[in-house]
């Protein structure tokens, strides 16, 4: 398995650069996608990159759409979206937008293989803010997941020895007309989705089976805003709002 | 000025502004995707998913950071055509025809670059560059292409572009952001 950054000799600002370029491709641009999922400062460093390099875009010559191209992008406008998404309500994350649209954007390219969803069951009974502690004979892990720069939005915990995962909500601001998804990213894998999770109470489901072994897990869980009912195809569409890996405690 | 409010109030939430932003920039996002992606009908899809991220984003676009809105699209524009040419979901084609009328055409792209929005500085800091450098990245940049591509463009070796775009970067980065 790889390290944090695709080869030895070559850091994440010149896989960023790479990566705005568009100048790798195949497993190398998979690679990277998947870096900039797990790693929010490497696809901060691209949309970056995009930004600096943008002037350049301009000079290509217009080239004007076909006429009955606006009607067919406003038919594809969420129809019960009275506000955009991502408009003002999560003001912590708005400082790193550019980036974790950039996260988002790559999310959305990888392809899903696996789209099962697990059930989800509401656990009002487990507290929302502090993460349950573990006794010495509970194998437990704890995740804190989080934007790039801002404070844990989810905290989840995974019980081994009942077989349960539960994600509970932190510093995170309420909206209504979009829910929000859990993924699971392994190393070498495309997000596959876990379900939507409520942003006022915690949740629990049963532990995905690729948690079931001991130790340190490389598989990063991600938050991604999506419309009402989750992801229409499986695949994650909005931005990513919050990732994080289990520690043990 | 237009632009950032129509982008204010897209973020509100008001399709008629986004139609307006649509108007005005639909033709310079098609062509910026078109140089990546070229195939008509695929990088007109691509510009509707453009404008959809648009219409999910537009309340993350910061007029305070210095970053002109025609600046902030192209970019995401960018962005979707790269994604769609690297994702294997449009198919790659090199036109070596159309080799490079703007890479090539080097002193008047750097004029052209200057006179636009965010362009003085980046012109400035690219003729800056070692000329090597500097063309490796414009070749890269302006077809979206590989470093085998690239290298096959200008001849030279893979290794040795590779090390000229990411000289080129370091100092580009260094120069737009001293």
């Amino acid at each position: 398995m790889k390290d944090d950054h695709p080869t030895a000799d070559e850091g994440p600002e010149d896989v960023a650069g790479e990566m705005a370029l568009g100048l790798i491709d195949g497993r190398d641009w998979s690679e990277a996608l998947r870096q900039a999922m797990a790693h929010p400062e490497l696809a901060e460093a691209r949309a970056a990159w995009e930004i600096r390099l943008a002037p350049l875009a301009l000079l290509s010559d217009e080239v004007a759409p076909r006429r009955d191209l606006w009607p067919e992008i406003k038919a594809r406008l969420p129809a019960n979206d009275t506000k955009p998404p991502e408009a003002r309500e999560l003001i912590w994350w708005r400082t790193s937008a550019i980036g974790l649209g950039a996260v988002a954007a790559g999310f959305a390219a990888i392809a899903v293989l696996n789209v099962h969803k697990a059930t989800i069951t509401p656990a009002p009974n487990i507290a929302t803010q502090a993460p349950p502690v573990a006794t010495a004979s509970e194998p437990m892990q704890v995740a804190l997941l989080a934007p790039h720069s801002g404070p844990t939005a989810f905290v989840a915990t995974l019980d081994r020895d009942r077989k349960r995962m539960t994600i509970s909500p932190g510093a995170l601001h309420a909206r209504s007309g979009h829910d929000l998804e859990l993924w699971m990213i392994p190393p070498n894998g495309a997000p596959q989705p876990l379900g939507v999770i409520p942003s006022d109470r915690s949740a629990s489901m049963p532990m995905p089976d690729a948690f079931a072994g001991t130790g340190a897990t490389p598989i990063v869980l991600a938050v991604s805003v999506e419309p009402l009912g989750g992801a229409p195809h499986g695949k994650p569409t909005g931005p990513v709002i919050a990732t994080g890996r289990f520690q043990a405690v | 000025m237009k632009l950032t409010w129509a982008l204010a109030k897209v973020a509100a939430g008001e399709a008629e502004a986004l139609e307006e932003v649509y108007r005005c920039t639909g033709a310079k996002l098609l062509g910026v995707i078109s140089r990546i992606v070229h195939d008509a009908q695929e990088a007109e899809d691509v510009l509707q998913e453009v404008y959809l991220t648009i219409w999910r984003r537009a309340g993350s676009f910061d007029p305070g950071r210095g970053v002109s809105p025609i600046t902030w699209l192209a970019a995401i524009a960018r962005n979707r055509a790269i994604d769609r040419l690297r994702s294997g979901k449009a198919r790659p084609v090199q036109p070596i025809e159309a080799a490079d009328a703007i890479a090539d055409d080097a002193p008047s792209a750097f004029e052209r670059l200057s006179r636009l929005e965010d362009g003085q500085r980046l012109a400035a800091c690219l003729e800056g560059l070692e000329v090597n450098r500097a063309r490796a990245i414009r070749t890269a940049f302006f077809d979206g292409l590989t470093y085998e591509a690239v290298a096959g463009r200008l001849g030279a070796p893979v290794g040795t572009v590779k090390s000229w775009i990411r000289r080129g970067l370091a100092e580009l980065k260094a120069c737009l952001e001293p």
